[in-house]
């Protein structure tokens, strides 16, 4: 089977934009794609949707804006990795030959503080006080810390490179570098992770429209192939969001699984990626994601930041863009903001924020419930 | 008057606590054992979560075990109900290991400074919150082995 190809991506900003329905967030972020893939709305014929905190019918009320043209629209729910599950779908619908022209879609609007625990957990967990979403990841650190000896500082330094890389990224919130002492002093939140370690939700918009071979031979002039998309539901143990009860079963983490299905496919393996835009919901399970994606061994994640791999100037950089923790997270958007980015990295148009000669990208979204997807994008 | 204390009071959720609820320090918690892939998890079930299995088994889980990990909320957990929200920082959550290997999330009652790795706690069975009709709802969570 070809593979499928990303002809055209767009984005809006993920921000707070209190005076735009998200409808007109959702809108932009295509006609951004539209444009960069050279068609127009009539050409699609088939629609993926990802949202999570918006109501029913979502992307139809989206792309009506745009004409209703009688293709099918389909809404997508994967918790954070609703985006990749979103690219997986229209990838498997491109793959499958009913259809040349795709759209895969993200778009979010998330209420301002704590989200209504309820859509997430059960009533008894609700009124157990046992849903705070921060307290799974830093159980996590915590024993990561225990076993490995992983250190505050090693968690801290992933932040302070997100946030320093964001600086340079228009689509992000927070642009202001901070400092290794303003992070390891910014509240607690759940020991030991802090404010500044952790992600906030926003909203924002992300798309990319697929090709078959032959759309592509027809529409583009800078193809990037689609070499993998995996999506892959947690098996027992996972410490996530949600979860109440595990067992070590011997599982191998979920993300080690979409990731292993993801090298397999494209026929490359963890060395082979030049850059990477990974779930850093916190900055520790950003580092907990450089094992699983089998960037290094297990246990030697904190290793990999304090030797500087990912940062910019290092061997391997990860989250250009300043990840989540700048960017925020529209949850049913950012998985295709990564993809964005990988795009733009690809293309060589990422601006200040261009790592030199990338052939190969990988996104990885992880959300609740053991939701995981691992793309990777080709020159 | 005992069958009164009985209806007053529920489980706070079906399948997941020994009856009779009372005396509080008898009730243990449910799990669910897998004759086939071995896996204990919380809770009463048909199928085992881990390998899909219908070969399973509901069991009483000992009533003590060990801190896996933990952390301390500093900020209350998201609140939608209309009674005051009763869970206050900083509170001390933790995954604990019971013998029987199954994992269970749960609030510890203790100060934020005895938490530490392997720390030996017991279940603790008692009035978590009251419904809408007046129940009181039994809820589980762990508190240290005192020496």
């Amino acid at each position: 089977m070809d593979n499928a190809i990303i002809g055209g991506v767009g984005i809006h900003p993920f921000g707070r934009f209190d005076n735009k329905p998200y409808t007109e967030i959702g809108r932009d972020a295509v006609v951004m794609a539209l444009e960069d893939a050279g068609i127009e709305f009539k050409d699609i014929q088939a629609a993926f949707v990802s949202r999570m905190y918006l109501p029913a019918t979502a992307g139809v009320k989206t792309l009506s804006i745009l004409g209703r043209t009688a293709i099918p629209i389909v809404d997508v729910e994967a918790a954070c990795a609703g985006g990749g599950a979103c690219l997986r779908l229209a990838t498997t619908a491109i793959n499958s030959g009913m259809y040349d022209v795709v759209l895969a879609l993200g778009v979010e609007k998330m209420p301002r503080g704590f989200m209504d625990p309820r859509q997430l957990y059960d009533l008894w967990q609700c009124y157990g006080g046992l849903t705070q979403n921060p307290m799974y990841w830093a159980m996590n650190a915590r024993r990561h810390m225990h076993v490995y000896g992983t250190t505050e500082e090693q968690i801290a330094k992933i932040a302070y490179k997100n946030h320093k890389n964001g600086v340079n990224n228009p689509y992000a919130i927070y642009r202001k570098k901070m400092t290794m002492e303003e992070i390891m002093n910014s509240a607690l939140v759940c020991d030991p992770m802090r404010l500044f370690m952790i992600c906030a939700p926003n909203e924002g918009a992300a798309a990319a429209i697929l090709f078959s071979p032959k759309a592509a031979r027809k529409y583009t002039s800078k193809p990037l192939t689609l070499a993998a998309c995996s999506h892959r539901v947690s098996a027992v143990p996972f410490y996530n969001v949600a979860g109440y009860t595990n067992y070590e079963t011997g599982n191998e983490p979920v993300t080690t699984t979409a990731a292993r299905e993801a090298y397999e496919k494209a026929g490359i393996g963890p060395e082979d990626i030049n850059c990477a835009e990974i779930q850093d919901t916190d900055s520790f399970c950003e580092l907990e994601h450089y094992e699983q994606l089998l960037f290094c061994k297990e246990g030697e994640g904190g290793k990999l930041i304090q030797d500087g791999v990912t940062e910019m100037s290092g061997r391997l950089p990860v989250n250009m863009s300043g990840g989540l923790i700048c960017k925020g997270e529209p949850v049913g958007a950012s998985g295709l903001g990564m993809v964005f980015e990988i795009c733009m990295q690809l293309r060589g148009e990422a601006g200040p924020r261009q790592v030199k000669g990338v052939t190969v990208g990988l996104a990885q979204a992880y959300g609740s419930m053991g939701h995981v997807t691992v793309t990777i994008i080709k020159k | 008057m005992e069958k009164d204390i009985e209806e007053k009071e529920l489980p706070f959720a079906p399948g997941f606590l020994t009856e009779p609820l009372s005396p509080r320090e008898n009730v243990r918690l449910l799990g669910t054992k897998c004759h086939i892939c071995s896996a204990v998890l919380l809770g009463s079930r048909e199928n085992c979560e881990a390998c899909a299995s219908r070969n399973v088994e509901v069991i009483p889980l000992s009533r003590t075990g060990k801190i896996w990990s933990y952390t301390i909320l500093r900020y209350p957990p998201p609140w939608v109900f209309n009674i005051p929200n009763p869970h206050q920082p900083p509170l001390p959550v933790a995954w604990v290991k019971l013998p029987e290997g199954v994992q269970i999330i749960s609030h510890i009652e203790c100060a934020p400074e005895e938490l530490h790795i392997d720390l030996a706690v017991e279940l603790v069975i008692e009035k978590g919150w009251e419904d809408e009709e007046g129940h009181d709802i039994l809820m589980y969570r762990f508190k240290p082995v005192k020496e």
